[in-house]
């Protein structure tokens, strides 16, 4: 069973001034699995995953040399980053529903793209909700705040808005980092289930959450992929010593 | 030797904390002072009258269509064709009540407008009559005489500060309408679009020093381009364009400040979300800051209130209501440039403390209105 | 529910040890009767069956150490993890020896007739019922028949002895018979160790559910 290439990168390389934060990264990324990047900090992971949306774009002094493909399409070249972004949507770090009600948070994305109507608002919100397996908690308070919920549902809260765009990618830059162990578990298994649909990346500190619910795991360091491979392969025999130090907890 | 150093260290904290304690005292007590005064000075001449009177004395000839006298009343000072009653006040003879069916509120001024009479109105001529120093009664028997329409002579006593409370509030909105929609833009420029780097500093550096420059020297400006060189005269347009030149820099940065205060994680989730620059500023960063944007505004007013060098120059010190934007009819004295003109002029200190009694309200009800918008929105914000 | 796929990943590993072990029973069950009637052709399926659950065991201790590598499995999850990584040694231990015995069977073919001890049929059931035993307490969980198990070694334990003594006598009363005697020797030996892991599986059964470790 071979995978369908859903991001192919090659040769990229990413500045920020002078400074070289990604070094000649080629990579292909699996549709409809969990691709997992792990590695210490500044090691750019998170920089190469705002690569992939164009997120860098909005940085002074970001310069990226190389090529990124979705689908076979260059996405710096060949597509606009507003509408690169409507397909590859993004969970932050720490949770940041807009200070809105809960169905103004998740409706936002269809509203910016023009949808209007009241009816298929509230079909896109709801459908979103239990995506994002927050429907049973929150529908009774759509129109509250979505600040006044808790981290790890405010994090779902998150995800539905970024799944009411419908997007084809989700990007996760850490996504339970600031979270409690009972939610972190939670969006891991949303993130499971949300794979069957959607093609994800996840960023992430927390080496075991990358072997909880990835299927391929890639080991940043100094801006470099160490190594990628199969999530199983990586954890139980990796062949670079550097990543086997890095897992083992020998880093440093 | 420890001991004697720790007595030192001792004497020098009292004498210090004594000193802190001494400037707070001292500044509370200059402060008790200053509005103490201005209340005993100014709150004995503050009253209805005041309050909803014009400036000046104006005097008006009005034609009355008298009737048959409908009513007869016990009262030797009442005038029953005109259905006013007469009283001497401070040697003037004065209408002190009129009939719900007086003719008198259909009264007619020498242009056929309408002029209706009021209480404490002076009549000083009716017909070919001078009526001054006579009694009530001996002018209710002048007015009395005679059948048909009678020529009277009126004295609308002034001395109250509505010209100056309309102006204020004209120089307010055209001062705002003009200001606010620039600074917040030019805020927005600065703080979303305007790349990082030398310019930019040179801008908001550019921008600070405005705010600290004296207001008189706006003042100056304004005289000489606004006034002078577009040829506005002493006008409320003059004015309110020169306040808003020196209001700029104080709306551009609190807007910025609020601008600066919402979250990035807000932006990148909404460009996460596929918006544009101009939709995320619409529907997250103007919502977010608007109450820093209203407390700025609210600020502006102050300001404004309390300005009086820049206007003096630019907006004149003629107590009237303006009648046009721009032209000799366009004069509009604020309440403070006619505190300023009253104490140069005529030293007249009783009514100008109280305009600033009047003054003191309305900074107090600003600042009020500041810290309960900034309550509410922050509320709202959070966790309800 | 959380962790699904973790306990999803739980459950199929259970199953692979349940199936490990009802081919373990097939292959006791069978192994009895070809000894019953030293069928040559059954003692071959025997040995031949023995890969599948090699293959079986690599599977599920490849599965343990992908589980304990990816999801941290904690408490009762790493009880029975590493107890299964106990258990189906032991198990292949035993289909082993099934197979073993099932060497001697072909190997009894070739000897002229002997009647074996009259205890062995004894010592064959009370072993059956262990090896039975062990199965049904690992997929119902139950500490009782566990415990049980433990308690029955003894009884094959004596049972090898005393059939130790009658085939030594066998031999000394008839020594033509003893190339037969000592293939029963040998098959009653495997016999014995066979109740000795299922008593081992049995003790981390015990573990699985009391979390208490036997020492001693």
């Amino acid at each position: 069973m071979s995978d369908i290439i859903k991001f192919s990168v090659s040769d990229l390389n990413l500045f920020y001034g002078n400074f070289q934060a990604l070094k000649n990264i080629n990579m292909k990324i699996a549709k409809e699995k969990i691709t997992a990047f792990i590695g210490p900090s500044g090691c750019g992971k998170s920089t190469f995953i705002k690569t992939v949306n164009r997120m860098n774009d909005l940085i002074e002094g970001v310069r990226i040399t190389g090529e990124i493909t979705m689908d076979g399409v260059d996405i710096y070249k060949d597509m606009d980053a507003i509408s690169l972004r409507t397909r590859v949507g993004m969970v932050f770090q720490q949770p940041n529903p807009f200070p809105m009600s809960i169905y103004d948070n998740v409706a936002y994305g269809p509203r910016i793209h023009g949808i209007r109507k009241k009816n298929v608002l509230d079909e896109i919100v709801e459908k979103s909700l239990r995506q994002a397996a927050i429907w049973d908690e929150v529908k009774d308070k759509l129109k509250k705040s979505a600040l006044a919920v808790s981290g790890g549902q405010q994090q779902r809260i998150c995800i539905a808005r970024t799944l009411a765009i419908e997007p084809e990618v989700i990007l996760m830059d850490e996504p339970t980092s600031a979270l409690d162990p009972i939610s972190t578990l939670k969006i891991e298994d949303l993130a499971t289930e949300l794979k069957q649909f959607y093609t994800i990346i996840i960023v992430t500190h927390n080496m075991q959450q990358a072997g909880r619910i990835s299927d391929k795991t890639a080991f940043f360091l100094n801006g470099e992929v160490i190594e990628y491979g199969e999530t199983e392969q990586i954890f139980n025999k990796p062949r670079n010593k550097k990543t086997e130090d890095y897992i083992t907890g020998r880093f440093g | 030797m420890e001991k004697r150093k720790r007595n030192d260290r001792k004497l020098k904290d009292g004498i210090l904390q004594g000193l802190i304690y001494l400037s707070a005292i001292l500044t509370v007590t200059v402060l008790a002072v200053i509005i103490g005064f201005i209340l005993y000075k100014g709150l004995p001449g503050i009253n209805f009258d005041f309050l909803t009177r014009q400036w000046d004395d104006r005097t008006t000839f009005v034609n009355v269509e008298r009737k048959a006298a409908l009513t007869e009343k016990n009262d030797a000072a009442y005038v029953a064709s005109l259905g006013i009653t007469l009283a001497l006040d401070n040697e003037n003879i004065v209408i002190s009540h009129i009939d719900k069916d007086s003719p008198v509120k259909a009264a007619l001024n020498m242009k056929n407008q309408a002029y209706v009479l009021k209480k404490k109105d002076i009549i000083t001529k009716a017909g070919d009559v001078k009526i001054e120093k006579m009694t009530a009664e001996e002018a209710a028997a002048v007015l009395n005489e005679g059948m048909g329409v009678v020529r009277i002579k009126i004295i609308r006593p002034g001395g109250g500060i509505v010209p100056m409370l309309v102006s204020t509030i004209y120089i307010i909105l055209l001062s705002l309408i003009i200001a606010a929609p620039v600074g917040i833009s030019s805020a927005i420029f600065l703080n979303e679009y305007a790349k990082r780097g030398r310019i930019l500093r040179l801008i908001r550096f550019a921008i600070q020093n405005l705010a600290g420059i004296p207001s008189i020297i706006y003042g100056l400006f304004g005289m000489l381009v606004f006034v002078q060189i577009f040829k506005m005269q002493y006008s409320v347009l003059a004015g309110s364009l020169t306040l808003s030149i020196m209001l700029l820099p104080t709306i551009i940065s609190t807007t910025e400040e609020a601008l600066r205060e919402i979250p990035p994680a807000y932006r990148e989730a909404s460009f996460g979300l596929g918006s544009t620059k101009l939709q995320t500023i619409r529907r997250i960063i103007l919502p977010g800051a608007l109450p820093g944007i209203l407390v700025a505004i609210i600020l502006s007013i102050g300001r404004i209130v309390g300005e009086s060098a820049a206007l003096i120059w630019t907006a004149g010190t003629v107590a009237q209501i303006p009648g046009a934007l721009v032209g000799s009819e366009a004069g509009a004295a604020t309440l403070t440039t006619k505190m300023y003109w009253l104490i140069k002029e005529s030293a007249d200190l009783s009514t100008a403390s109280s305009i600033a009694v009047v003054l003191l309200v309305l900074i107090i009800v600003l600042n009020i209105a500041s810290k309960l918008i900034t309550r509410v929105f922050l509320t709202k914000k959070g966790m309800n | 529910m959380m962790r699904q796929s973790f306990i999803a990943q739980l459950e199929e590993l259970n199953n692979k040890v349940i199936k490990m072990g009802s081919i373990l029973e097939l292959s006791t069950n069978e192994m009895i009767l070809a000894l019953d009637n030293t069928d040559v052709e059954i003692a071959k399926k025997i040995i031949k069956r023995d890969d599948e659950i090699d293959l079986l065991e690599q599977h599920i201790e490849r599965d343990c150490i992908n589980i304990i590598a990816k999801q941290q499995p904690l408490a009762t999850d790493l009880r029975k993890i590493t107890s299964i990584m106990k258990i189906i040694t032991d198990i292949e231990r035993i289909a082993d020896q099934c197979s073993d015995i099932s060497e001697y069977i072909i190997r009894l073919s070739k000897l002229p007739n002997f009647s074996a001890p009259k205890t062995l049929s004894d010592m064959i059931s009370a072993m059956k019922k262990m090896v039975i035993d062990t199965i049904d307490s690992f997929v119902e969980a139950d500490l009782d028949k566990a415990s049980g198990v433990i308690l029955a070694d003894d009884e094959v334990d004596e049972y090898f002895e005393k059939i130790t003594q009658d085939l030594s006598e066998m031999m000394q009363e008839e020594p033509k018979t003893v190339p037969q005697c000592i293939c029963y020797l040998m098959i009653i030996k495997y016999l014995e160790r066979m109740a000795d892991h299922s008593t081992n599986i049995a003790e981390w059964i015990k573990f699985i559910i009391t979390g208490d470790l036997a020492l001693g």
